[in-house]
């Protein structure tokens, strides 16, 4: 059939009919839009944060030439606000393509937060002179007067380019590089012991990535080769902060922690995928990869009258070298029946150098030494399924699954999971599907040992939840039907059920259930909606002892959350004006209730409610223009008992940043106007 | 040379022409804004329409292209789709001829594959602009079957998809990976690396938990909990750390405002001393608290 096609005369076949685009096309938004509160978290990612009017801007442009198969694409899009992006790529169609990104990414974290501190965003805090030190925080009798507004945000800045060619058919090459700068200040806190307080940290990052591969395919077989790398930047090594208490000891008048340290990461990757006639196939992928970090250690304290022994080296020399691979075999044994085996393998393996460090506990007092442990582990995975057609409407599959992990300096050495599962899939009723998939894991450890060396000790009875036995049964139904050329249903549940059998101390239990359904219709011709509903369900018990002995304590943790929504459009008139509407509602939950002793106690619930509706309009008044109108309406309250009548000096030794739980009703108008050149 | 000759004659007279005589903008499956796409480049020879154009795809549609009268059949032809005439091999093979690029290297036995998706289930082609390919638009795609995923990008807290400022493809490797759930890298956690670079370490005194698995402490999509965390602390902390002291008592009610405001329950709670939680090089962060 190959040839037939092959050898068809092609000369006659002019796609009269086809409208090709040539030359340029574009589009271009202009408009305005008000918003009528400041809110941080109705703006957290949109940027729509502040009170007032925003330019609305976007523009696309696209260059086609069909002769020489040359083109560009150009799309900016919310130029007037600050998630601003540009992506332009432009090139010769099967032969390169040439690349260029900016995006803008707040993240508006807070706008209720207050603090004493000056300097808030640099590397150096300080208070002011009129600031009275006390032993606890209601004593600090300048701190009303001392406290200012500090807002919690970061902006991330993305600048991509890159170039892809295709010098054959059978060949990809592309390089890719990217550079991330976040900038802003976020959250930390510091203390002297038991004395706390909440500061603000700067944030100017930067990473830059680059990617570059090699790809070829044959007949039968294909190839890549790829190199990633990451290299990270902070301005700031580290953030120094005056002791706002009366210091315990002497000297013990400003404290410093360290920031995030520069990082270089390299990675390469090779891969093969092989045919073996049309039946079988091997993937195999392999990846090497290097992570070190040389930045020069702070000292072990700011405290001069405190007398510790010198470092052990300048810096930490870090290395930790990465081995990835997996190799993969597909075999069909008959049009019903294939078999799939794969083995994968990572290992992490941290060579930083040991060494024992004379270290002081927060600027205060000298500690007995400490020797870092630098965690390795390795994972090994082996997988074997099957998948049986029984009819073309009724396909099945089993599989066993194995994981085998193996850490150092951690409480368990070696931990192995096995896991069976099935899954059926059937398209047996008309215009219905069925997805049903169970799994049951069990997962084993050897041995638990706590930790040597470090003080104080963690119970005997304690199991981490990532490294302790456990059971695990997951279940997940996905139902599709068509009811109708004109509506669809999906129904989709999901429980996860872990028990951690042997665990007498920290997580025993946790259940994850999800519920969702799915409807569309097209209620008339001109009409069409389509609504969700889902239910999330997560339950846990953790188990505690305050005597360091057996359990004496349970708490027990319910989160849900509710979602809905809705979503109708309707054409008043085809070509010329349409209208719709957008509504979202949501609801979470989370409970802590404690047994100790016999009795209950219930922490208050935290809580948030979202109500969200857009409308929205779309009216053409030419061939070229078309109007746009929208008005979003929404409302979020939240309730959350670690803010709620929290103020930075409720808590006696923790000088807070007095943040609230956020709620916000905002009201958004949009207008704009779209024009195509 | 016997199929030969018997599959050339039912290649149509006019290849597109014929078939965009009946596949308008007004018929039940219009495809004229195929012809804005970039599989309609005549100039570039690895395209559908610097060949065979419809039937590249479709296949041979002379019989398909007879006309028949009113309530006859119109003879098959090659159909994608869930409901499409060819299996689901077949049509994924039909795009796998010439996309085989990259990251489709382990597309054969990738989740997506054995669950039955074919390649139109996501993609449209007969449209300018494929809602999948832009940033905004793709996670409705996505959503058509992980109905769970729009559900935690509704949560409180969430990375910002809903602001259309991340699509499901800057973590996920949806045409085939080895690591778990179809992520790009190679790990969950340098997945996470890509953007969140600072916390790669390595550090003079790691979190065990943070070298091994983001997850075992943050959702990936959306959480209840502030900052993606899975359990609100210090539950979340008295998971893993039960140490004589104050680490293994329960902070129940009455370190609430009103009681007695507890260091241990209020604002960051653990985190109000134990800052560091992803780690410090400081010589003296042993403790997480420098």
């Amino acid at each position: 059939a190959d040839n037939a096609a092959a050898s068809v005369d092609t000369s006659a076949w002019k796609c009269a009919y086809c409208e090709f685009d040539q030359g340029v096309t574009a589009t271009v938004t202009g408009g305005f839009g008000v918003v009528s509160k400041d809110s941080f978290k109705f703006g957290e990612y949109s940027g729509l944060r502040e009170q007032g009017i925003y330019v609305i801007g976007d523009a696309v442009a696209d260059y086609r030439n069909v002769d020489n198969a040359s083109y560009w694409d150009i799309s900016a899009l919310n130029l007037g606000l600050d998630t601003r992006s540009l992506d332009m790529a432009g090139g010769k169609q099967g032969l390169y393509r040439i690349f260029l990104s900016y995006d803008e990414l707040p993240h508006y974290i807070s706008d209720s937060a207050r603090t004493p501190f000056r300097g808030n965003g640099g590397a150096r805090l300080t208070l002011p002179a009129d600031w009275v030190t006390a032993g606890s925080t209601a004593d600090m009798s300048a701190l009303n007067n001392d406290l200012k507004d500090v807002d919690l945000e970061t902006k991330r800045t993305r600048l991509g380019l890159g170039v892809m060619v295709a010098p054959a058919t059978q060949w990809e090459t592309s390089l890719k590089f990217r550079q991330e700068t976040s900038e802003g200040q976020r959250q930390i806190a510091g203390s002297f012991y038991f004395n706390a307080a909440e500061l603000v940290m700067p944030v100017e990052y930067t990473t830059n990535l680059l990617d570059a591969a090699v790809n070829y395919h044959g007949k039968s077989w294909q190839a890549k080769l790829a190199y990633h790398g990451s290299t990270f930047n902070n301005q700031n090594n580290s953030l120094i902060w005056p002791n706002p208490y009366t210091p315990m000891v002497a000297g013990a008048d400003q404290g410093e922690l360290a920031l995030p340290p520069d990082n270089q990461f390299h990675q390469l990757v090779a891969a093969l995928t092989l045919g073996f006639g049309d039946s079988s196939k091997l993937m195999a992928d392999v990846a090497f990869s290097r992570l070190t970090q040389d930045a020069n250690f702070l000292s072990a304290t700011r405290n001069a009258n405190v007398s510790v022994a010198g470092l052990p080296d300048d810096s930490l020399q870090g290395r930790v070298d990465g081995t990835n691979a997996n190799v993969k075999w597909r075999s069909e044994l008959s049009d019903k029946f294939r078999i799939n085996a794969a083995y994968q393998y990572y290992d992490r393996d941290n060579k930083t150098p040991r060494r024992s460090f004379d270290w002081v506990i927060t600027d205060v007092n000298v500690a007995a030494p400490r020797t870092n442990l630098p965690y390795s582990y390795r994972r090994n995975t082996f997988k074997l399924n099957a998948d049986y057609d029984i009819a073309s409407s009724l396909k099945t599959a089993v599989g066993y699954d194995y994981e085998q992990y193996k850490r150092t300096y951690q409480e368990v050495e070696q931990s192995q999971e096995r896991t069976v599962w099935a899954s059926l899939v059937s398209r047996s009723l008309d215009n219905a599907d069925i997805t049903m998939k169970y799994a049951h894991a069990e997962r084993e450890k050897h041995g638990y040992q706590v930790v040597a060396g470090i003080d104080v000790p963690e119970n005997p009875l304690l199991r981490k939840y990532n490294m302790a036995d456990r059971d695990r049964d997951t279940l997940g139904l996905r139902m599709d039907v068509a009811a109708s050329a004109q509506s669809t249903f999906g129904l989709a549940v999901d429980v996860a059920k872990d028990d951690y059998p042997n665990s007498s101390i920290g997580l025993v239990s946790s259940q994850e259930s999800h519920l969702g359904i799915d409807v569309t219709t097209q209620v008339t011709k001109r009409t069409s909606t389509s609504i969700f509903l889902s239910h999330e369900n997560i339950d846990s018990d953790v188990a505690g002892s305050q005597m360091y002995n057996v359990a004496d304590w349970n708490g027990s943790l319910d989160d849900s959350f509710d979602s809905a929504g809705i979503g109708l459009n309707h054409i008043v008139m085809r070509d010329k004006f349409d209208v719709g509407v957008d509504y979202v509602y949501t609801t979470s939950r989370g409970r802590i209730t404690y047994a100790e002793g016999g009795a209950d106690s219930q922490l208050p619930e935290a809580s948030t409610r979202l109500n969200s509706a857009k409308l929205y309009g779309n009216y053409r008044l030419s061939q070229a223009l078309v109007l746009n109108g929208s008005y979003w309406y929404e409302r979020y309250t939240s309730t959350d008992w670690a803010f709620d009548g929290v103020s930075e000096s409720t808590v006696s030794n923790n000088l807070g940043l007095g943040q609230e739980a956020p709620s916000y009703r905002e009201n958004v108008f949009l207008l704009a106007v779209r024009y195509k050149l | 040379a016997e199929d030969e000759v018997a599959v050339k004659p039912f290649y149509t007279p006019k290849g597109a022409d014929t078939c965009l005589k009946c596949h308008d903008e007004d018929s039940a499956l219009p495809v004229y804004a195929i012809s804005k796409t970039k599989h309609a480049q005549p100039a570039d020879g690895r395209t559908p329409f610097a060949g065979l154009q419809c039937e590249a795809c479709h296949g041979p549609g002379a019989e398909h292209a007879v006309f028949v009268q009113p309530g006859e059949k119109q003879a098959p032809i090659g159909t994608f789709g869930k409901n499409g005439s060819m299996t689901v091999s077949q049509q994924n093979q039909v795009c796998l001829d010439c996309h085989r690029g990259q990251e489709r290297l382990a597309w054969q036995s990738s989740a997506h594959e054995r669950n039955g998706v074919v390649c139109v289930s996501c993609h449209q082609i007969h449209i300018a602009h494929d809602p999948v390919l832009a940033t905004r638009s793709q996670p409705d795609v996505c959503y058509q079957c992980h109905s769970k995923a729009r559900s935690e990008f509704l949560k409180p807290s969430k990375h910002p998809v809903r602001a259309g400022k991340m699509a499901c493809g800057d973590c996920h490797q949806v045409h085939g990976s080895e690591t778990a759930a179809l992520l790009k890298q190679p790990t969950v956690n340098d997945t996470c690396y890509t953007c969140h670079a600072e916390k790669r370490g390595p550090l003079l005194w790691e979190h065990a938990p943070v070298t091994e698995d983001c997850r075992i402490c943050h959702f990936a999509h959306g959480s209840v909990q502030p900052t993606l965390l899975k359990k609100r602390a210090p539950v979340l902390c008295q998971q893993c750390h039960s140490q004589f002291g104050h680490p293994s008592i329960p902070r129940s009610a009455s370190g609430l405002p009103g009681n007695n405001p507890s260091v241990f329950l209020l604002s960051g709670n653990c985190t109000n001393c134990h800052a560091q939680v992803h780690g410090s090089n400081h010589p003296s962060g042993a403790k997480l608290m420098r």
